[in-house]
């Protein structure tokens, strides 16, 4: 009985602060993907061929956790097969957040352009392997300064 | 040393190609992150401490290629890879490679 | 050339439906395959519990659980009248009846694998007679002679079945356990249908000895006392059957179809049984 009160408890604190913090993060990509707009990003491997650009390797990497409301659900959903909508928006939200902070330092840079946008996704492995539910998601481009 | 994940340098002309170079280190988070993290799993969100730790691991990855083109005779590092991959539990191999060159302008 | 990063449409990469609206579709969803799944082999372990040979059920008891020491005057009684009702109640050839008796103030009885019965002073002393004592003694025989108790551990076995389903896929410990709990709850128990077969079984042996069923009518009436007095105090062994009325009833009906009186002449405990089954007053 304890179990299930402590099961219950996390679940809705898993929920509920989870996705405050899901709206919340959210609102900030958006705020962020805005004023970032100018620094334009592409998967093209070669640069524009009219600009004379110098040129920086940047990156940006995020690791994002599961919630505990994510996790029961996720862990259920995987008994059936099927879309796993939990982990959507957290992959979608990681992915988001990694090339913002990628903008970010080309921006820093004085770029205006990245180019040859690559993105990897890392799990986390955990100490034992039900354990944990972390990813990290890392984007990285070359960054182009005009001169 | 210049690095990029491109495979020509505009304005710039390769003169020598000296091959493969990589760094790579192999991390295991702490357990005092690990329980924070554990916390920070209920409620989810963003793990900062694993991202600095990834953070930091991949920047020693990228200055030991770095340390590999300097001894090759390079000045730049062009078409960069990054790879991550878990070797155990609750460790991570972080790995860059690149082709190390010789540009002049 | 031209360079543009045009900003794309929101919510195309992750689904638009409630989580909690899913989440409680998944849970209904899983609910039913594991109810589905949990009845078809509860079923199973009902039909294949007959084959198992009652010699095999009591390798399997004696590997539970160490016998009670089996001594005492009130130990022997109980032996002797169960000796007397299994006499009545034919059971199949090499099945052995062993009462054993815990002197503690629990009011409970129950029938357990390899032919253990096992009473409890609380509710010896609760007895009005013999022949009440009796239709209960002859009760838990009729589950262990209708095979109740290897049922039952087969539908403990499908319960672990269905949690270790759920829990190796789910990846949580306490979403089985949770289940596990509420799943051995049910299993432990007899179901309805078990209890009424046990009633009808021990009404005939009752009927066969005595030539009445003065006693079922008396471990009613005592029931429907107690329960009317709240269920804190019903006997643990009674509170699980079928809803008290509709026991009653059917009771009546069977004893009426077949002619067995509901009154009649009933014998009291042995004067020293009743005096050491009787709470010790302090």
């Amino acid at each position: 009985m304890a179990d299930l009160i402590i099961f219950l408890a996390l679940l809705a604190t898993g929920y509920t602060v989870g996705r405050i913090a899901e709206r919340r993060h959210y609102r900030s990509i958006l705020a962020r993907e805005k004023e970032m707009a100018n620094v334009l990003v592409f998967t093209n491997r070669f640069p524009p061929m009219t600009q004379q650009a110098s040129q920086a390797l940047v990156t940006g990497s995020v690791v994002i956790s599961e919630d505990y409301f994510k996790r029961v659900v996720s862990g259920l959903q995987s008994l059936l097969g099927g879309r796993l909508r939990a982990y959507e928006s957290l992959l979608d939200r990681a992915r988001r957040e990694a090339v913002l902070r990628m903008k970010q330092e080309a921006r820093d840079k004085g770029a205006k352009m990245i180019i040859n946008v690559k993105f990897q996704t890392f799990s986390i492995p955990g100490r034992n392997p039900r354990s944990f539910g972390a990813v990290e998601v890392m984007a990285y481009g070359t960054a182009l300064t005009l001169r | 040393m210049l690095l990029s994940n491109l495979e020509i340098v505009p304005g710039q002309r390769i003169v020598k190609h000296l091959g493969l170079v990589q760094g790579s280190t192999v991390r295991s988070k702490h357990l005092g992150k690990d329980i924070m993290a554990g916390l920070k799993n209920i409620v989810g969100g963003e793990l900062k401490g694993y991202t600095e730790l990834l953070q930091e691991a991949r920047q020693e990855a990228t200055d030991r290629m770095i340390k590999q083109a300097q001894a090759a005779g390079a000045n730049a590092v062009l078409n960069i890879r990054f790879s991550t991959s878990s070797i155990t539990q609750g460790a991570a191999e972080m790995l860059a490679y690149g082709t190390a060159v010789v540009l002049a302008a | 050339m031209e360079y543009h990063n045009p900003q794309p449409p929101e919510g195309i990469n992750v689904s638009q439906t409630h989580p909690l609206l899913d989440f409680l579709r998944l849970l209904g969803g899983l609910l039913v395959i594991a109810a589905i799944v949990f009845t078809a082999l509860a079923l199973l372990a009902d039909k294949l519990a007959k084959y198992i040979p009652f010699e095999r059920e009591r390798e399997i008891a004696s590997r539970f659980a160490d016998d009670f020491p089996a001594s005492g005057p009130v130990s022997t009684y109980l032996q002797q009248l169960a000796d007397r009702v299994v006499a009545a109640q034919e059971l199949p050839a090499g099945m052995r009846i062993r009462v054993q008796y815990v002197d503690n103030s629990t009011v409970n009885a129950f029938a357990t694998l390899g032919g253990n019965i096992v009473f409890f002073r609380g509710l010896v002393g609760k007895m009005p007679s013999e022949n009440a004592l009796a239709m209960v003694v002859s009760h838990e025989i009729a589950h262990v002679k209708l095979r109740h108790p290897i049922s039952t551990l087969g539908r403990g076995l499908a319960i672990g079945i269905v949690v270790a389903m759920v829990s190796a896929g789910s990846g949580s410990d306490i979403v089985g356990r949770t289940l596990g709990n509420a799943g051995l709850l049910t299993a432990l128990t007899f179901s309805r249908s078990q209890e009424s077969a046990a009633d009808a079984d021990a009404l005939r042996t009752l009927a066969r000895m005595y030539g009445h069923v003065a006693g079922a009518n008396e471990v009613f009436t005592l029931l429907q006392k107690e329960s009317a007095r709240g269920t804190g105090n019903l006997p643990a062994v009674l509170r699980t059957h079928p809803l008290d009325q509709d026991r009653i009833d059917a009771i009546a009906r069977i004893a009426a179809a077949n002619g067995w009186p509901m009154l009649g002449p009933t014998q009291a405990l042995p004067e020293e049984i009743r005096r050491l089954v009787e709470k010790p007053k302090e």
